[in-house]
């Protein structure tokens, strides 16, 4: 191998740092000849230099499997699957079973040439890809999003909640790089496992397959899913056909749908609607402009915001936009910048939730202080339905508004429901043990779109809140406005409060 | 072992039995995967448990534990009757031809001839001797020939007996029989590879002898991918034996001195064989030769020709000293000291609870040890605090001294010294020395009774405090006094005190060519795994015991692709030969330890009868289905004190099998973190059917109890032991590993005594290796609330 350190591909940088030119490592498990002595196990915790603290009572399982899971300090574990077979070694069921067959598989990180890890990583660096095909984590770049653990179809990466990063098997790269095997390899007693190029071990694979079969396994094979571009870890099985036996391999393990779609299409789709958005808010401005309202001398002064209101307005205000900046900083490696300008990666997957938590609190306080304003009434569905005059600045046609117009209702509205949804999703992104992995594929999916909905009603707020609607910003600095302003753009809430207009 | 690990994978068949390589012997069983996937051979594996073993087999019979004659005795049978056998190997190469005086036919009581109520007089089963000489029938057919008699002994042992001992089926017997017995031609071998699942039991020397008379009956001994092989537990435990570890052996197996052996004349008379055929070489003809250079070894310029060579120095024994009588003498306050090196009586002797208050009875105790041992903490425990002086002497590990081990393939393997001990932990060699030297000086101080045997004692090393252990190999070796010379090999030795040898065995180990145990050849050229030049192997370098025997009447090898030996026309070709280097083939027996030349199918050597007979344990759920009678062996050894309590079926109606993980070593390993992790708590494995039966859901606790004491622990159920029908009823077999006690990492099962598991078993033994019954026991099983 001449040169293994070199780069194949990095996580969170959109490009492919290198083409592939070397042959991939591969390490072949032949399940069939495995004894479950743990050697690798151990092996690997040495190497590795892994901490392990026994711990009983949660152990005692059906078999003798160690425990349960991999760990962040055990990347290698031996799967014990204990299966009834029929007269000819086929599973079957529990009554129909006249044996046993004990199915050891060696449970790790399988190294997928198309990594799901890599591919729904976040951080910049922290996942790399050798050009030797070894998918090799480096904790130093890992923000500890866990995102890698909701792309990885083999459920492998571990996240340690006491340093706040994730671990799994490195494929021993410090021996590898070096021209040694990995450390369980190395251990192993039986030969059960092998290390060497991808072809050779296939190759070898095969001839073990082949004497499976002639020994009455038919539906013996290889276990080399394509859907992840194969990998670097290739099992041989007794019964190839049912992967999900050896402790739940699974069948035909992608990159699945929701994380393609989120690593993909929305990001194109995100920053079009984005461009395309500040593109339309230009072209607006230049064709309708402004709408400012004449100010006389003397004028007086009506209270439009509380100071409790304005409070929670630029707490919301704020906190949308620390959780927009980082959220798009983890979002898009273009945007990665933005993490470091606010404290790295790191502090953002640290307070990014708890900021996120706080303004849907303030976004739910603002909505029981205002859910009497929020109200649609008949008008509004007239006004609704002229928002074409209210776009093009025909408001004479519109008619009036109480203290919100219909527009600003509707679009506070939208923006609690996108907060819901950004709140609610996010609680699995969060805290990504406790939930499902297919459930936290589609949180993230929906968090993501649902940003970039937010991040346009926020533009669309910003545009008319401060561009057209001038005066507006000013109110919710200081709280007043004056009554012309009142009576132009809310002139039904100006009248309730101050009474019909005074003639000039 | 007969052959070795390497040599496995020759083997057409590998047969398991008693023992579970895969997880107990992981690196040795890769050769056994390697005869799998190289030469497709077939893995039997015979078990109370389906264990990884089994996980990896071509076939799985679950059997009743301690059942395992019946098993074997049913395959003899099966070879016998379907002509599976290697005829021509046995004619050639056992003693099935020789006649038998009668007296070797078990009765229907299921005795032999000679009982007395509590032994047998063995002088009754003997050959039918003419002139000094074994009578030798024409033809197999003979009815007084050793082959019929074993034919008629074995043909109780049909099938339907066997399922209905053992508990299977006759199916599953029939197809592990067709497997195993296919090696019965010149062009297969198979191996058989045992542990203590054979070795401990009361009648565990007879299921091995029945395996041996398997083994000869195929014509599977000495040859390549043969043998009856010894999967020995710890990595050294191969050297201890051959260095006489056991009370009743010297080194090399030279037989101990008893108290009626009053000269050294009477004692070599007693001991020297005399050939039974013309054709026998009968090594231990040279018993006088191994033996004085022996006591030369030991009392150096002491030992004179005209004082029988200091033959009065050496203790002679009148009693039973193994491990059960000894705790039996300590519990009854008649030993008042132990040191323990490398030994945890408490956790690792049956009956712990008995060895407990032995313990207690002691005045002083020194235990040497790496670790705190149950048997060094043993007074934190009981009961009461006892009066006995505890000393714990750290010791140093395997990696912190040099030395050699004895691998079960009696390879003696030189190993270096990888760190030194910690803090004031001393090799044993060192803690042995000091507490010699010191003893010797108040003997040579103060007199006393005797002081001769430890005054007198050589003790030739340049630092008397620290023996170094290349001093001591080479002393083992053995030199010529006359030239200072190291020995090449035990047939130098000589009878006249000019050879002084410390283990007849081991001679040619370390010659003046250096430390051939220290040989790191990895080459192969006989492409056999013999690796001639990999370390050294006893005796002579020989890697395959016996190995005359894998060739036919003109010298040829059964199995040209597998040739152990091959006669040239002038010498033997092929591993250090296992006979005469040049004698013709048809010159000598093969067997040359034995005073017919022949392997023994029948062999009047055992206290417990000249043939193997399937008895229950001491403890069993069913009658002996053969001689209900006389269920258990007539001649087993167990102990009476009034801690050694045995139960009935009806109170206690389960069968208990004691067994090891891979995970960890003995109990040792629980006081490391890693291994510990791998299995940090003690469990039983209970057959689910039984599970079910008692409301017992997994991981409940449960307690198990026998005659003797009760342990606790949570509850594996698994399907990997099943339910049994055995005698009309169902047996249920649980597992209990033996790894756990009170001290160690393993820390969830700490109360009391902890789950050790010898608190229940049984201090019963074999008469012939006096190795207690721990694999087979009663027990209650209780669901804890």
């Amino acid at each position: 191998m001449s040169d293994p350190l070199s780069i194949l591909r990095t996580s969170a940088t959109g490009t492919r740092t290198a083409v592939r030119s070397e042959e991939q490592v591969c390490m072949l498990i032949d399940t069939s000849t495995c004894i479950g002595c743990k050697a690798c196990e151990v092996a690997c915790v040495e190497w590795n230099d892994l901490h392990v603290e026994p711990e009983g009572g949660q152990r005692v399982l059906h078999s003798y499997q160690t425990m349960p899971d991999m760990t962040p300090a055990f990347w290698n574990l031996i799967r014990f699957n204990e299966v009834p077979v029929d007269q000819n070694r086929r599973p079957t069921t529990e009554a129909a079973g006249v044996s046993l067959m004990m199915l050891m598989r060696k449970d790790m990180c399988l190294h997928c040439a198309e990594p799901g890890c890599l591919i729904a990583c976040p951080a910049e660096g922290a996942i790399v890809q050798w050009s030797n095909g070894i998918v090799d984590f480096q904790q130093e770049h890992c923000i500890g999003c866990g995102y890698c653990m909701t792309g990885c179809p083999f459920h492998v990466p571990k996240l340690d909640a006491r340093t706040g990063r994730v671990y799994k098997c490195t494929m021993c790269i410090d021996r590898v790089s070096h021209g040694l095997g990995p450390a369980c390899v190395k251990a192993c007693p039986t030969g059960c496992l092998e290390f060497g190029t991808k072809s050779e071990m296939l190759a070898r694979a095969e001839r073990r397959v082949e004497r499976l079969r002639e020994e009455g396994f038919a539906q013996a094979g290889i276990y080399d899913p394509q859907g992840v571009g194969g990998t670097g870890v290739i099992y041989v099985l007794h019964h190839a056909d049912q992967p999900e036996l050896y402790g739940g391999l699974p069948r035909a393990p992608s990159i699945t749908a929701a994380v393609r779609l989120w690593k993909g299409p929305l990001k194109w789709l995100g920053s079009g609607s984005l461009w395309g958005a500040l593109g339309v808010a230009i072209l607006h401005y230049l064709t309708v402009g402004p709408r400012r309202v004449a100010g006389r001398p003397g004028e007086r002064q009506v209270l439009r915001y509380r100071t409790s209101e304005r409070l929670l307005h630029w707490t919301i205000a704020l906190s949308f936009l620390y959780l927009l900046t980082t959220g798009l900083g983890l979002w898009s490696p273009h945007l990665a910048f933005l993490l470091r300008v606010i404290g790295g990666g790191q502090v953002a997957r640290a307070w990014h939730p708890v900021i996120g938590l706080m303004f849907a609190c303030c976004v739910l306080l603002q909505l029981l202080r205002w859910r009497g304003d929020l109200r649609l009434s008949g008008s509004d569905w007239i006004w609704l339905r002229r928002l074409r005059d209210h776009v093009a600045g025909r408001h004479e046609n519109l008619p009036p508004s109480g203290r919100f117009n219909a527009g600003q209702k509707l679009l506070f509205l939208i923006q609690c429901v996108l907060a819901a949804v950004l709140l609610s999703t996010g609680v699995p992104i969060w805290f990504p043990q406790a939930f499902a992995q297919s459930v936290r594929q589609v949180a993230l999916l929906i968090h993501a779109a649902a940003g970039v909905l937010a991040m346009l009603s926020l533009l669309v707020h910003v545009y008319m809140a401060v561009l057209v609607t001038r005066g507006a910003l000013g109110a919710m600095i200081e709280g007043t406005v004056s009554e012309a302003w009142a009576r132009e753009h809310h002139a039904a809430w100006a009248e309730e409060l101050l009474g019909p207009p005074s003639p000039p | 072992m007969t052959n070795g690990w390497t040599d496995i994978r020759n083997a057409d068949v590998v047969l398991v039995m008693g023992g579970n390589p895969a997880e107990n012997h992981p690196c040795g069983f890769k050769w056994v995967l390697e005869a799998k996937k190289q030469r497709r051979a077939k893995l039997v594996c015979v078990d109370p448990r389906f264990n990884r073993t089994a996980a990896v087999s071509d076939l799985f019979v679950q059997i009743r534990s301690g059942t395992d004659i019946a098993f074997l005795g049913g395959l003899i049978r099966y070879a016998i009757e379907n002509r599976r056998y290697h005829e021509e190997y046995v004619r050639l190469h056992t003693n099935a031809l020789l006649l038998l005086a009668p007296g070797s036919e078990l009765d229907a009581n299921g005795l032999f001839a000679g009982f007395d109520g509590t032994r047998y007089d063995r002088s009754l089963w003997r050959y039918d001797i003419e002139a000094g000489m074994a009578r030798r029938a024409d033809s197999l057919d003979d009815p007084r020939c050793v082959f019929q008699h074993l034919r008629r002994h074995f043909s109780r042992y049909t099938p339907q007996v066997v399922a209905d001992i053992c508990g299977c089926s006759p199916q599953d017997f029939l197809g592990a029989a067709e497997v195993i017995t296919s090696t019965g031609t010149a062009d297969r071998a198979g191996t058989i590879l045992y542990a203590l699942g054979w070795t401990q039991h009361s009648c565990s020397v007879q299921i091995i002898r029945a395996a041996a008379i398997l083994q000869l009956l195929l014509g599977n001994i000495g040859r390549p991918g043969g043998g009856l092989n010894a999967l020995r537990g710890h990595a050294n435990i191969q050297g201890g034996t051959d260095h006489g570890v056991a009370f009743h052996a010297l080194p090399g197996y030279l037989q101990m001195p008893r108290a009626e052996d009053t000269s050294l004349a009477a004692y070599l008379s007693r001991t020297t064989p005399r050939a039974l055929l013309p054709t026998s070489l009968n090594t231990w003809q040279h018993t006088p030769r191994f033996f004085v250079s022996l006591l030369k070894a030991f009392y150096g310029p002491a030992a004179r020709p005209d004082n029988d060579f200091a033959y009065d120095l050496l203790p002679k024994i009148d009693g039973n000293y193994s491990w059960v009588y000894l705790f039996d003498r300590m519990y009854a306050g008649q030993i008042r000291g132990l040191l323990a090196f490398g030994m945890n009586p408490v956790a690792g002797g049956p009956n712990s609870d008995k060895i407990l208050a032995a313990l207690s009875r002691l005045d002083w105790l020194v235990v040497a040890e790496a670790f705190e041992t149950e048997t060094a903490a043993f007074w934190k425990v009981v009961r009461e605090a006892p009066a006995t002086e505890v000393f714990l002497l750290p010791a140093a590990i395997f990696a912190e001294k040099d030395g050699s081990f004895t691998n079960s393939a009696r390879w003696v393997q030189w190993k270096h010294r990888a760190a030194d001990p910690p803090g004031e932990a001393r090799p044993d060699q060192e803690i042995l020395a000091r507490i010699f030297l010191a003893v010797r000086a108040l003997y040579e101080a103060e007199g006393g009774a005797f002081p001769d045997p430890i005054v007198q004692l050589s003790w030739p090393y340049s630092d008397p405090q620290r023996p170094s252990l290349e001093e001591v190999a080479r002393e083992i070796n053995g030199r010529d006094l006359a030239s200072g010379k190291q020995l090449s090999g035990f047939t130098e030795l000589r009878a006249d005190g000019s050879t002084a040898c410390g283990n007849w065995i081991y001679c040619g180990s370390f010659t003046e060519a250096g430390n051939l145990m220290d040989r790191r050849d990895g080459r192969d050229p006989s492409g056999l795994g013999r690796y001639e030049g990999w370390a050294w192997s006893w005796p002579m370098n020989r890697r395959v015991l016996y190995n005359r025997a894998s060739a036919d009447a003109q010298g040829r090898p059964w199995d040209p692709t597998r040739p152990g030996i091959a006669w040239d026309g002038a010498r033997w070709r092929g591993d250090v030969p296992d006979t005469q280097a040049d004698a013709p083939p048809d010159a000598l027996g093969a067997f040359i330890m034995l005073p017919e030349g022949l392997a023994r199918l029948w062999a009047p050597d055992f206290a417990d009868g000249p043939f193997p007979e399937h008895y229950e344990a001491a403890e069993h759920p069913v009658p002996n289905l053969l001689h209900p009678q006389r269920s258990i062996n007539p001649v087993a050894l167990i102990l009476q004190s009034d801690r050694d309590r045995l139960g009935t079926a009806d109170e206690y109606d389960i069968v208990a099998t004691t067994f090891r993980l891979t995970e960890h070593f003995h109990y040792w390993t629980k006081h490391i973190a890693p291994t510990t992790a791998l299995q940090p708590e003690f469990f039983i494995e209970v057959p689910e059917e039984l599970a079910r039966e008692r409301g017992i859901a997994h991981a409940d606790r449960v307690r198990v109890r026998t005659a003797r004491g009760a342990i606790q622990g949570r509850a594996l159920v698994t399907r990997r032991i099943r339910a049994m029908r055995v005698g009309g009823r169902i047996v249920y077999q649980i597992g209990i590993p033996i790894h756990w006690g009170f001290t160690g990492r393993a820390g969830a099962s700490r109360e009391g005594l902890g789950p050790l598991a010898n608190l229940l078993t049984a201090t019963v033994a074999d008469p012939n290796s006096f190795t207690p019954e721990y694999k087979t026991f009663l027990c209650r099983l209780e669901k804890l609330s």
